[in-house]
């Protein structure tokens, strides 16, 4: 692969970061600084010396001193489409990495900063190596490096229309340039007229937070507190009104005072129906102001033909770019009770190194659906596809997720309870109510999973959608499998059922108890010149002996 | 060396794939019940003598008895006993039977395992390299494993001869390097 150089103004010259980096450096590891404060008062203050604090202190120092001249070393430079830094002090590391390569970009601005004007920019390949990262660039420089990116990965026919500064114009409008000594400010080549005029896909409003700050999670606080209230109140012993409340009626009523009047029972019950109700909105308050710390500002933009880029936070901004190529899908999660008021998030299901970059494939946080429904169709050329009708996978599925969760399930705790009685009898009404407890969620369990679980064959995609309590709706295109796969379990090959995967860059993706006629319907639709010499009608191809 | 032909049947009833043309070698078996011998010996060796060593041991006697009632000990032991017979006698059989490979001109196609059975189609343009494994037991029974891997997975093709293993690397070799895309996919 030929890779033409593109000059992106620095030249061959290595590039300091700013002096402010200094500062940066005192207030990311201000607990040092101030321990070092705290060590020098106390010095004064005491008149005596404490060799122990004295070496304590000491090592602080010097591991302050390290950090200040780690992040004054640290050079970086960008010419003839590669990456450089060099940095340390006692040892030294360069290291280069080729632009065009380079899936994600991040730029992460805490509050501390953002008070300086300063970035720190992470780079990852997909590769299972460590992070490409420099701390403590100015924001201009660092989204000058991430228009660079995004110019050297932009298709051909675009790489030499939009300069740096072109594609990076929102950004130069939010973060104005200014020089600084020894970091000099990129200039573009020759500033040719922009092809791709950078698109907003989503934008974060404050309706957002209305319905986003409803979340699945959210609400268990709430069971905890009704939990917590009711051991309080030794619910559980079965006891609750005779231990509290029953003892302050009789108090009451057996004396001459105006309480003897007053419904104790009804008092105590609407105050605990109202402690609880009242969790509700302080919950969700605390949700609300947690979706706006992490979500203000969010943006979704589309960069280039081949760029996606998000930016996000209120004290600490992050901006994250992901290359379309190695898009192989979309996964919508809504909770249970994000589903009553139609709020689904949306990630992207990226090629290798997903694991590694799973926090930065956050395509949309908690918007409505509908926006999700929207961003999918302009990110994925299926349009529609998460609205997709889908299919049930029939009554051997539910009857293979019966026999798997709760029949293996009855016989453990069967066996469990059985084992309880012969070494420790007093428990066992305790561990049988635990049982049916368990054995009830499950048969509800099986019902709901099987109910949310389908699929649906579009041309060029595949969706799948399960769980229950979180359920996920994943649109896979199938333009780029890396191959498909059966298989089959015991009890599966008694139902005649199986799942089937599509295998991509992006880890393997799922279709479980699927019927065995929709199991050849389902491959063949994900590659059917791939499948098609292995069927059973197809003229065998002798291969020579191995 | 000849191998059986593609055996007219399906891998499982109405999914409409063929069997794969190719059988593991036959040493592969006894390969499987050689590792399973001395894997499961070793363990059942260390909790036999741990069970043997706890007898005379005062630490886990209690009035010249030991802790745990020998009932249970032995019963632990004797169920491990079984299972580990049936994964020495029994699963490799049933893996020799259930394994099968065929390498073609567009792709690799496996079926494997013994309780749950996989069944894999792979593109050969998604292969980005093949691996060739030799163990101890491997070298004396002259065969190799032979694995492909692409960006989502690694293929377990076969045990195979050792100059069969050789032949295929060197043709799957050749086909990747034929193909000019980068086989992420």
């Amino acid at each position: 692969m030929s890779i033409t150089p593109v000059d992106h103004g620095f030249g061959e010259q290595w590039q300091k970061l700013s002096p402010l980096v200094v500062l940066r450096a005192v207030l990311k590891d201000l607990w040092q600084v101030l321990v070092l404060i705290g060590g020098a008062v106390f010095f004064q203050q005491s008149g005596s010396f404490n060799f122990g604090i004295f070496a304590l202190l000491s090592g602080i120092a010097v591991s302050l001193a390290v950090s200040i001249a780690n992040a004054l070393s640290v050079r970086f430079r960008v010419h003839d489409n590669v990456l450089e830094k060099r940095s340390g002090v006692l040892s030294r590391e360069h290291e280069k990495i080729r632009l065009d390569l380079i899936r994600t970009v991040k730029v992460e601005r805490k509050l501390a900063d953002r008070v300086l004007g300063l970035a720190s920019l992470t780079v990852l390949t997909g590769a299972d190596d460590d992070d490409f990262q420099i701390e403590g660039l100015k924001s201009d420089t660092a989204a000058y490096i991430r228009s660079a990116v995004d110019q050297a990965r932009a298709p051909k026919e675009q790489a030499t229309a939009p300069a740096a500064h072109d594609v990076a114009g929102d950004y130069a409008a939010e973060m104005p340039l200014e020089g600084a000594p020894g970091e000099a400010l990129p200039q573009p080549v020759s500033p040719p007229a922009p092809v791709f005029q950078p698109k907003v896909l989503a934008k974060f409003t404050p309706s957002w937070v209305f319905k986003g700050a409803v979340t699945g999670p959210g609400i268990l606080p709430v069971f905890a507190a009704i939990f917590a209230l009711a051991t309080t109140f030794n619910v559980w012993e079965g006891d609750f009104l005779d231990t509290y409340i029953d003892r302050a009626v009789d108090a009451a009523s057996h004396s001459d005072s105006w309480m003897s009047g007053i419904n104790w029972q009804f008092i105590a019950i609407v105050s605990v129906v109202t402690f609880i109700l009242l969790l509700l909105p302080v919950n969700y308050l605390g949700n609300a102001a947690f979706y706006v710390y992490k979500n203000f500002g969010f943006t979704l933009r589309q960069v280039n033909d081949s760029t996606l880029e998000t930016t996000s936070g209120l004290t600490t901004t992050t901006s994250n770019s992901i290359n379309t190529e190695r898009l192989r899908g979309v996964s919508m999660k809504h909770s249970i009770v994000q589903r009553l008021v139609k709020v689904a998030s949306l990630d992207a299901i990226l090629t290798v190194g997903e694991s590694a970059e799973s926090a930065d494939a956050r395509l949309l946080p908690a918007v409505p659906r509908d926006m999700a429904v929207r961003v999918t169709d302009h990110v994925l050329p299926v349009a529609g596809s998460l609205d997709s009708p889908l299919q049930r996978h029939g009554p051997k599925a539910f009857r293979r997720m019966f026999i798997g969760g709760f029949l293996i399930e009855l016989i453990f705790w069967v066996a469990v309870c059985v084992g309880v009685n012969r070494f420790f009898p007093p428990a066992v009404p305790y561990v049988i109510a635990w049982t049916v407890l368990v054995l009830a969620w499950h048969v509800v369990g099986t019902v709901k999973r099987y109910q949310w679980l389908g699929h649906a064959l579009i041309d060029g995609a595949l969706i799948l959608r399960s769980g229950w309590l979180v359920t996920t709706r994943k649109v896979v295109s199938t333009s780029m499998s890396n191959g498909v796969s059966l298989s089959q379990g015991p009890i599966q090959r008694f139902l005649g059922i199986g799942n089937v995967s599509m295998h991509t860059a992006a880890g393997p993706r799922e279709l479980v108890d699927v019927t065995m006629d929709r199991a050849a319907v389902v491959m063949s639709h994900i590659d059917d010149d791939l499948v098609a010499p292995f069927r059973y009608d197809a003229p065998h191809q002798d291969s020579p002996p191995r | 060396m000849t191998f059986p032909p593609a055996a007219q049947q399906h891998t499982a009833p109405s999914s409409g794939l063929r069997l794969p043309a190719h059988r593991v070698h036959r040493r592969a078996q006894y390969k499987w019940h050689a590792s399973a011998f001395i894997g499961w010996s070793i363990f059942l060796g260390l909790l036999g003598g741990g069970y043997l060593a706890s007898r005379f041991h005062e630490d886990f006697l209690e009035d010249g008895e030991p802790i745990i009632p020998d009932v249970v000990s032995l019963s632990v032991l004797g169920v491990l006993a079984l299972f580990a017979l049936f994964r020495i006698v029994v699963v490799p059989i049933l893996r020799y039977r259930i394994h099968r490979w065929e390498v073609t001109d567009q792709a690799i196609y496996t079926r494997t395992g013994w309780l749950t059975i996989d069944t894999l189609i792979v593109p050969i343009n998604r292969v980005q390299n093949v691996e060739t494994v030799q163990s101890a037991i491997d070298r004396m029974l002259s065969l190799a494993k032979v694995e492909a891997k692409t960006a989502a997975n690694s293929i377990f093709i076969g045990l195979v001869h050792v100059d069969d293993a050789r032949r295929l690397t060197d043709e799957l070799t050749s086909t990747m390097a034929a193909d000019e895309s980068d086989a992420t996919g």
